[in-house]
């Protein structure tokens, strides 16, 4: 069961492993990024940060998309954190379980819009997330449990 | 209810509370002193201070310190003295974390696993990460 699928761009990471894994109480992370699965020494600092109790499944997009989808999966409460919301839009459109997106953080770039303190977005990341709205997937903003959730679809028409 | 003292020299509490709420958000129990920013700090009024607003009876407050043999710690040795108080040196933020996010009901189970979790957190990160070696998992 999809418990959370979080876009943030320092994958897992001390407000990630501490945070979300108690409140949402999940058995198994998902890390969905294909550069990470070329580089060993990021995957070693990842797996450093992994909280106590909880399984860490590193995978590339299309495996991640395979698992989810073949039942292999099922038995989890999973937590799914991915880089970008390019990589959310692939899993979810690819995969019927995925309900809603949390977008957490997303790094700041002179080139992106910033739609609040830790989302920027792109053109692209705007259509994405509007197409998404349209399959009733809902996106909202949410750093950590304690915050208030933002949902996308409030505030997306005031982004061009 | 726990509520969660830090006091360093200078502004390391201060600090350390914003940290903290960095990564776990807000804590409504979590109070800071910085001491001798300005000059003198009476640290034990200070600190009863915040025992008057806040530790109520049946409450328990852990005092963390920057240093052991530091003139922090020792304005407060008078507070091991009340079975309400419990004190810890040497804070850093994996220890403060894991006593805030871990309340398995027992405070002194609590503090010792917190400690020894805070203490395997130190490392010689280069050495450490060229040594280890962690197997991929998968579902």
């Amino acid at each position: 069961m999809i418990k959370l699928l979080r876009v943030d761009h320092r994958l897992l990471h001390g407000q990630v492993a501490f945070s979300w894994t108690q409140q949402i109480g999940v058995d198994c992370i998902l890390l969905a990024n294909d550069d990470l699965m070329k580089d060993e020494l990021q995957k070693t600092t990842i797996k450093l940060a992994k909280p106590n109790g909880v399984k860490l499944v590193m995978k590339n997009i299309e495996d991640s998309i395979q698992a989810l989808n073949n039942g292999t999966t099922d038995s989890y409460k999973l937590f799914i954190i991915v880089k970008s919301i390019e990589d959310a839009y692939k899993l979810a459109m690819n995969v019927s379980a995925i309900t809603e997106i949390n977008l957490g953080g997303v790094k700041e770039d002179p080139e992106l819009q910033v739609i609040s303190k830790t989302i920027c977005v792109s053109s692209e990341d705007i259509k994405m997330l509007k197409e998404l709205e349209g399959k009733n997937i809902t996106s909202f903003i949410q750093q950590v449990p304690t915050e208030q959730k933002t949902l996308i679809k409030n505030i997306i028409d005031k982004i061009s | 209810m726990r509520h969660y003292l830090l006091i360093s020299h200078g502004t390391l509490a201060e600090g350390m509370k914003s940290s903290v709420e960095l990564i776990t958000g807000k804590q409504e129990n979590l109070y800071f002193i910085n001491a001798y920013i300005d000059g003198n700090t009476n640290i034990p009024q200070e600190v009863s201070k915040i025992i008057d607003q806040h530790i109520a009876q049946g409450d328990e407050l852990l005092i963390f310190t920057d240093i052991l043999g530091g003139s922090v710690n020792n304005a407060v040795t008078e507070f091991t003295q009340n079975p309400q108080i419990h004190i810890i040196t040497g804070m850093n933020l994996p220890l403060v974390l894991n006593i805030l996010l871990e309340d398995n009901g027992t405070i002194g189970a609590d503090i010792e696993s917190s400690l020894e979790l805070a203490k395997e957190n130190m490392c010689y990160y280069n050495k450490y990460i060229k040594n280890t070696v962690i197997l991929d998992e998968d579902f």
